[in-house]
């Protein structure tokens, strides 16, 4: 036990003294290894809370009438008429533009972008709830009052909901390659570090094994050093994703807040991050057992 | 304890003999990739305890000889023993923990340049797990054995090529081995200096070290009177008491 603890404890300062004696290298190396980590695990996050999103609303398919500009409130009327007369709807809630408008406005950038056009760009529009969940009765309804006068546009959930379904599955197989992808790459970092690490020391190394040190006694500190790299590693990447999620909430709110939607990119639970922290360490451990592995394997001790 | 059966204190007592042999070759054959023969037909046994000098002209096989010893090469014929063990039938996770017995005196030093004197010495007790606290204290016996006492934060690049050997030997003995090989350990040292290591090495001896060194410095030979094992063109010539 107490050799165990003497053993890891040098170690890992040994792999400590190693990071910070090149200390820009190290730095630069770490934050490329986040960079390669951030991009999966980013599009992950991304995919992941717009398909949640997308699975908060299918089971109240919403229709969005948009009318055209410039429609009286006699045309309003009619439409609402109508509109109320299908068996489908439920209730059909009248947005009218200058409120679309209004909301838009509580966006800082967004309020100076609207003074600045000549009129309110926003359509009058109606958001319908439906009593069917039967993707080809939305469709035939949206055909239906596609065609109406003073329609300008038939939004219906079900439509954009399986599409953006579909996106969610193409973009998960990709996220799940890129992330294999950006895996071997980061992986091999780290091995191209250890493996230089143990290049350049290959003469201690060489001695240290003639005079009793055994493979776990030169590969511990590498592993350690390994495992920092990637935990570092992660750390940059956690950092970078959650300061981009901040800054594409922050875009999407602006965007959605018109008509009362709410999209956001699901705050990351810590414990997704202290797992993900925890596979890039294992990541980079692995990684420095496969180059010293290597390093020891072609020099056998005899 | 374990209770020793019968079987196993019968085959103790048959082979004392050969475990009070330190270092046994049996018809050992050496040749290099390349076809240079560098030992041929070598049979020798040096006892626990004995302090031997294996002496020749250069490319006799000396060092080919003592890196035998050390598992640091492998017979292309014969048998290796060393403390009763088989090295040819050693499994590779035994060895490093054999050469933990050895201290090397290396003929080329083997120092490590970009480490102080105290860590030179200290790796071979960092090696072994020796806990952080015995460190300092034995470097620093180590280092005074040597005359290097109070050089331990010197780099090793800035010590004369008589300092670096005397520094190569205190990593040797840093860890009380019980075999000390050394290959050539007073080639670089003026003619005082290496009455002194040979002192050294006597003394050690006389604590029970068991010690092979490959010299041919008449000097050292003398001032030891040791057992002599001649060797020429990778045969041995004679063995003198
Ligand atoms: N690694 C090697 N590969 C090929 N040949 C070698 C190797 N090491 C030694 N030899 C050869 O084996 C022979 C014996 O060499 P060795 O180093 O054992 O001699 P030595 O007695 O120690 O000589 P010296 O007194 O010069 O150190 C020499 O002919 C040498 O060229
Ligand atoms: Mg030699």
């Amino acid at each position: 036990m107490k050799n165990w603890i003497t053993a890891h404890g040098a170690a890992l300062s040994s792999a400590l003294r190693r990071l910070v004696r090149r200390p820009f290298a190290s730095l630069f190396e770490i934050f490329v290894l986040g960079l390669a980590l951030a991009l999966p695990a980013g599009l992950y996050v991304t995919v992941e809370s717009v398909r949640g999103f997308a699975n908060q609303h299918p089971s109240d398919p919403e229709v969005s009438v948009f009318l055209s500009l410039g429609v009286t409130s006699q045309d309003v009327a009619i439409v609402r008429e109508r509109l109320e007369a299908l068996a489908d709807v439920q209730q059909a809630v009248f947005i009218p533009r200058q409120e679309a408008a209004k909301s838009l406005r509580q966006s800082p950038g967004l309020a100076e972008v609207l003074d600045a056009l000549p009129e309110n760009p926003l359509p009058d529009a109606f958001v319908l709830r439906l009593g069917t969940q039967d993707p080809s009765r939305i469709d035939a309804l949206r055909g239906e009052v596609g065609g109406w006068p003073k329609v300008a546009l038939v939004q219906a959930d079900s439509g954009w909901t399986r599409k953006v379904n579909a996106g969610v599955r193409i973009a998960q197989t990709v996220a799940l390659l890129l992330g294999l992808m950006f895996g071997v790459a980061a992986l091999a970092i780290t091995f191209n570090t250890i493996r230089l690490q143990m290049l350049d020391r290959r003469g201690e190394i060489e001695l240290s094994r003639l005079i009793g040190a055994t493979d776990g006694y030169i590969r511990r500190p590498y592993l350690y050093l390994g495992g920092l790299q990637g935990l570092l590693g992660g750390v940059v990447a956690v950092a970078i994703i959650l300061a981009g999620t901040r800054a594409l909430d922050k875009a999407l709110s602006d965007f959605s807040v018109a008509y009362g939607t709410q999209v956001k990119i699901s705050a990351v639970p810590w414990e997704y991050a202290a797992g993900f922290l925890g596979v890039s360490a294992l990541l980079g451990g692995m990684a420095a057992w496969l180059a010293s592995s290597r390093h020891l394997w072609a020099r056998p001790l005899r | 304890m374990i209770e020793r059966s019968p079987a196993i204190a019968s085959n103790e007592t048959g082979s004392r003999a050969a475990l009070e042999a330190m270092i046994r070759f049996e018809n050992v054959d050496k040749r290099y990739p390349g076809g240079i023969t560098a030992l041929q037909n070598v049979s020798l046994r040096i006892d626990k305890g004995e302090l031997v000098v294996i002496a020749g002209p250069s490319g006799a096989g000396k060092s080919t000889l003592l890196n035998l010893m050390a598992a640091i090469e492998h017979p292309s014929a014969g048998r290796v023993c060393v403390n009763g063990e088989v090295l040819q039938d050693l499994r590779a996770r035994s060895l490093p923990y054999l050469r933990r017995q050895f201290g090397l005196v290396f003929q080329d030093h083997r120092l490590l340049f970009d480490r102080n004197v105290f860590d030179n010495v200290a790796l071979p007790l960092r090696i072994a797990l020796f806990s952080r606290g015995d460190i300092p204290q034995r470097v620093r016996a180590a280092l005074d054995k040597v005359g290097l006492l109070g050089r331990e934060r010197t780099m090793p690049i800035a010590l004369s090529g008589g300092e670096q050997q005397r520094l190569c030997i205190a990593r040797a003995i840093v860890h009380r081995p019980a075999i000390l090989l050394a290959d050539e350990p007073t080639g670089n040292l003026d003619p005082d200096y290496a009455v002194t290591i040979a002192d050294l090495f006597k003394s050690f001896n006389q604590v029970g070290v068991t010690v092979v060194m490959a010299t041919h410095d008449r000097a050292v030979i003398d001032r030891l009177q040791p057992r002599v094992l001649r060797l020429r063109d990778g045969q041995i010539l004679e063995q003198s008491a």
